[in-house]
């Protein structure tokens, strides 16, 4: 009797433990999961992907023209073709440098030739070209966003 | 009258103190048991935790780093926005407080300089800690657990270094910051924390807020539990390692001991009295008499003395050096060459080889060999029924001969990549003489 007694508050002291432990599982669980969605960012405050030229601004035949604040260069083929390439370095991240021999990146000294081909340093691949299309208005919109072939012209 | 006045006088020092400062073995005691910040000292410790071959004072150096930054810190929090809205004079708001902290504010750039030397000096000094640790053994014969929270002290130390350089935003903060983060892009999963660390797709305001309250109040909580489990565990580990039989070192001479008036606790300075059976390795258990000394005084006042040293040097170190402070931060002209805070640079040059084998693969590895060390040494011992004996305490111990080579051996590698990194790397990253173009980054 006294055994069965002992053995009783056991099986309760057992049932208060393991709900308290479960309580205290479930709230850690939930919690962290809970910081990680608060935290997880849902809004973007910087440059945005699109950005839109007028076909008036665009470089003549045969050149290009930087944009410095989205990371891209214009590059026009003929009157009809053109194509943009994204600046940003497939390394890290950081902004390449637009040479005689095509590109090179400070932060780790990737080089890249006038098509974006990786010839040197540790960059993994080729810069992107992104998707262009016309939009009324006379305009073009360029997709940062994208990364497609190289020598990927499109027709204006 | 004037009994009465000194009764009162005595009465109101014994609300504040309970013990005077006469030399007998129970005041001595009193000191350290009854002062909430001594007491993380026994009352008596071994002889050789006064001798500074023992640690190099480099771990109470960690501390007194710690405790300068935090008050330099909340200093420059009175000052500090972390906002890049322009102002009106076309600066980042947070740039802008730097200048202002530079120039306008009293003493406002030596605090920073104090602040920033203090930084570095930490990395640098808790990197000397754990390789002083390693070279002494000291971290088995049951302290393995305590190396391991080492080890995430000392990752928390560079991620709270790591933090605290994006927020002068300046040229170099931001671009060492951008080519810390995406390294993080490389590893798997890493798009996540970088989301997570950035909250945004790139380094900009979020990414601002969000380092400045994980440097000023998320990291600095955490690493203060931290410190205080690592010496928890330290004091109730045995003190400072020590081989287990000391009894052939030299003594400590009589005339050490301090003068001892016959009290019912301390015969002499050399007798102790259990109070308690204590399982394990307390410090009581299996107490060397012969080479025990009280902490107090000689103990504090080394440590004091370890405490003035850093403190001086670092305030000599922001006297005649400034903390540089470059353009403010331009996302589209990247400084050339980046360089990340110098504890990376070594990563850096690494990454400039190949981006996931050197940014991940290798530091991933590294901080995991780190990490389990003793755990790897314990494991081969045992399963190879090696059956030799640990000494702690000792450096270069033959018996580790191994062990202390290839720990060495990293830290030499590493050594090397940083100083490769700082030094000999100019534009885009191609090899360069320092002494032909000044060349050296990462403040």
């Amino acid at each position: 009797m006294e055994n069965e007694e002992s053995k009783k508050m056991d099986r309760r002291e057992f049932m208060i433990n393991s709900v308290v432990i479960g309580l205290l599982g479930a709230i850690v669980t939930v919690g962290t999961g809970a910081i990680y969605k608060f935290l997880k960012p849902v809004v973007s405050y910087q440059t945005p992907k699109k950005f839109r030229l007028n076909i008036k601004d665009l470089p003549p035949v045969g050149d290009e023209l930087i944009y410095q604040e989205q990371k891209t260069i214009v590059r026009r083929k003929s009157l009809k073709e053109v194509a943009a390439i994204s600046l940003v370095c497939t390394h890290l991240g950081c902004i390449v440098n637009r040479v005689a021999t095509g590109f090179l990146c400070p932060c780790h000294g990737s080089q890249y030739d006038n098509e974006g081909l990786v010839v040197g340093g540790p960059a993994p691949k080729t810069l992107s070209w992104h998707s262009i299309k016309v939009i009324p208005g006379n305009q073009i919109e360029i997709d940062t966003g994208t990364s497609l072939e190289e020598n990927t012209y499109f027709n204006i | 009258m004037k009994e009465l006045i000194q009764l009162y006088g005595k009465q109101v020092y014994s609300t504040v103190m309970r013990h005077g400062f006469d030399k007998t073995g129970l005041t001595k005691s009193k000191i350290i048991f009854g002062n909430l910040f001594l007491h993380i000292h026994p009352v008596k410790v071994h002889r050789r935790s006064l001798m500074f071959k023992t640690t190099m004072g480099l771990g109470v150096m960690s501390l007194a780093l710690f405790i300068i930054l935090t008050i330099t810190g909340v200093l420059i929090m009175f000052h500090y926005v972390p906002s890049i809205t322009q102002g009106p004079d076309n600066l980042p708001d947070a740039y802008q407080r730097m200048l202002n902290l530079r120039s306008n504010l009293f003493w406002g750039g030596f605090i920073r300089n104090m602040h920033r030397w203090s930084a570095h000096a930490m990395v640098a000094v808790v990197a000397m800690h754990m390789l002083r640790v390693f070279l002494t053994g000291s971290y088995r014969n049951g302290r393995e657990f305590n190396w391991v929270i080492g080890v995430i002290l000392g990752l928390l130390t560079v991620l709270l270094s790591y933090t605290g350089y994006l927020l002068p935003w300046d040229q170099l903060a931001y671009w060492g910051v951008k080519v810390g983060t995406e390294i993080a892009k490389i590893a798997p999963g890493g798009e996540i924390i970088r989301g997570i660390l950035l909250g945004d797709n790139d380094v900009g305001q979020e990414a601002l807020l969000r380092f400045y309250v994980l440097h000023v109040a998320v990291l600095p909580i955490i690493i203060s539990i931290f410190i205080a489990i690592h010496l928890f565990r330290v004091r109730k580990d045995g003190g400072l390692a020590k081989p287990v039989d000391t009894s052939k070192e030299k003594l400590i001479p009589i005339s050490d001991c301090g003068s001892v008036e016959n009290n019912s606790f301390f015969k002499n300075c050399r007798s102790y009295r259990l109070v308690e059976f204590v399982k394990g390795t307390e410090p009581k258990v299996n107490e060397e008499v012969e080479q025990m000394v009280f902490a107090w005084p000689k103990l504090i006042v080394r440590e004091m003395i370890v405490v003035l040293f850093i403190t001086a040097l670092m305030v000599v170190l922001s006297i005649v050096f400034d903390a540089g402070l470059e353009g403010p931060a331009d996302p589209n002209h990247p400084t050339n060459p980046s360089k990340a805070p110098w504890y990376f640079l070594g990563l850096q040059e690494l990454v400039s080889y190949h981006g996931f084998i050197g940014g991940v693969l290798i530091p991933g590895l590294l901080v995991q060999l780190v990490v389990l060390i003793p755990y790897i040494e314990m494991f081969i011992e045992t399963v190879f029924r090696l059956n030799r004996k640990i000494v702690s305490g000792v450096w270069f111990h033959k018996e580790r001969l191994l062990e202390n080579s290839i720990f060495l051996s990293i830290y030499i590698i590493m050594i090397f990549l940083i100083v490769m990194g700082t030094f000999f790397r100019g534009e885009n990253w191609s090899f360069v003489y320092p002494w032909t173009i000044n060349s050296a980054g990462g403040h």
